[in-house]
């Protein structure tokens, strides 16, 4: 029981390294499909609201350019909280 | 000792516990966005200051830091060489820029004031889709917001959008949205271009207009260099105007070097 949680926690931080470099480069169609499996496999995986909110404060974020400069911010938040009520629906047709 | 819980209590205690995520979520939405409003530039200097030596590293890498002594020396020579053709042909662009400030004396026309500095790029298109340049440099070397920024070869690709520390964001003239007012082909044909991204513009003209594939596009209020050269022009027989494709002269893509034009602020 212990080793599996001790599994679960090194994919995700494996997978936080990942997403931490994709953001990094600019690699937003890495980071995105990669936060959208940790949302899916973890419970609260906040990385993925938090890797959105650095994408934008790297790149985009300039002040007086509209909403568009935070597209990391919202695409982040959106799929974290999608994903919530998903997973439930999904999981419970499974059972 | 084992506790049975029934099914209601377990249901509330649900209930609360995502009212507390709920109420958590709303406050952390409320927080950025007020930490955006009171400060907009306190989460991208943060970031970047983060970010900012895993570019330069990057950076280093690319520019050669791990090449062996021997490549190092052949590259060194081949630069040489280069140089000395180059020293040959600015020989030539010497004498015309003298006939040129001589003019400009003559015609009582003030030269440049403002000044020139260097600076690498950190990070480029396409893989951002802000279409921007992040340049290592910024308040700590007088960069600011309006800073025109230049391609090697003189040629204008965007300004500053936004100055941090040690980092500034570049806007491309071609970003998506942007428009600018320029002359297309030998005929100076008036047009509207319209960024798409990468250093690529579009513009639609009149059918009547004779454009073909090379001709310069100049953007008089910018400056008097190329503004971009024609890619393709595109013809639908039912349509009254024709698409005139055209692209940066240089590469955005392969840039590692910009300048920065300070404008002097007395």
């Amino acid at each position: 029981m212990k080793s599996l949680a001790k599994g679960k926690v090194t994919i995700r931080i494996i997978l936080d390294v990942i997403l931490f470099f994709a953001v990094l480069k600019g690699w937003w169609f890495v980071a995105l499909p990669f936060g959208i499996i940790g949302a899916w496999f973890f419970p609260y995986y906040l990385e993925l609201i938090v890797a959105g909110i650095i994408y934008d404060s790297l790149f985009g974020m300039i002040p007086e350019t509209g909403l568009w400069r935070y597209a990391g911010t919202i695409i982040s938040t959106s799929a974290f909280v999608i994903m919530i009520p998903l997973r439930r629906i999904i999981r419970r047709h499974k059972k | 000792m084992t506790f049975l819980i029934n099914s209601r209590e377990l249901a509330s205690r649900r209930n609360g516990r995502q009212k507390v995520a709920a109420f958590i979520f709303i406050g952390s939405v409320l927080a950025f966005a007020v930490i955006q409003w009171l400060a907009p530039h306190f989460l991208p200097a943060l970031f970047t200051s983060i970010a900012r030596p895993f570019w330069r590293a990057e950076f280093s890498i690319e520019s050669g830091s791990l090449k062996s002594p021997q490549e190092l020396l052949a590259e060194n020579e081949a630069l040489r060489l280069r140089l000395v053709e180059a020293e040959i042909k600015l020989m030539t662009v010497g004498a015309v820029e003298l006939e040129n400030s001589e003019l400009r004396t003559m015609l009582a026309v003030s030269s440049s004031s403002s000044q020139f500095m260097l600076a690498p790029v950190l990070t480029r298109p396409p893989f951002a889709p802000y279409d921007e340049f992040i340049i290592d440099g910024g308040i700590d070397r007088g960069f600011s917001v309006g800073d025109k920024v230049y391609a090697p070869g003189n040629i204008l690709i965007g300004s500053i959008a936004d100055a941090l520390d040690r980092t500034s964001k570049v806007i491309l003239f071609s970003s998506p949205d942007q428009t600018h007012q320029v002359l297309i082909g030998e005929s100076n044909t008036p047009a509207t271009a319209v960024g798409r991204g990468g250093g690529q513009y579009s513009a639609q003209v009149s059918r009547e207009v004779k454009v073909i594939e090379g001709d310069f596009v100049t953007n008089p209020s910018l400056n008097d260099r190329p503004f971009g050269i024609v890619n393709s022009v595109l013809n639908e027989p039912a349509e009254p105007f024709q698409t005139v494709l055209f692209a940066s002269p240089v590469n955005l893509y392969q840039l590692r070097w910009v300048l920065v034009e300070k404008a002097r602020r007395d």
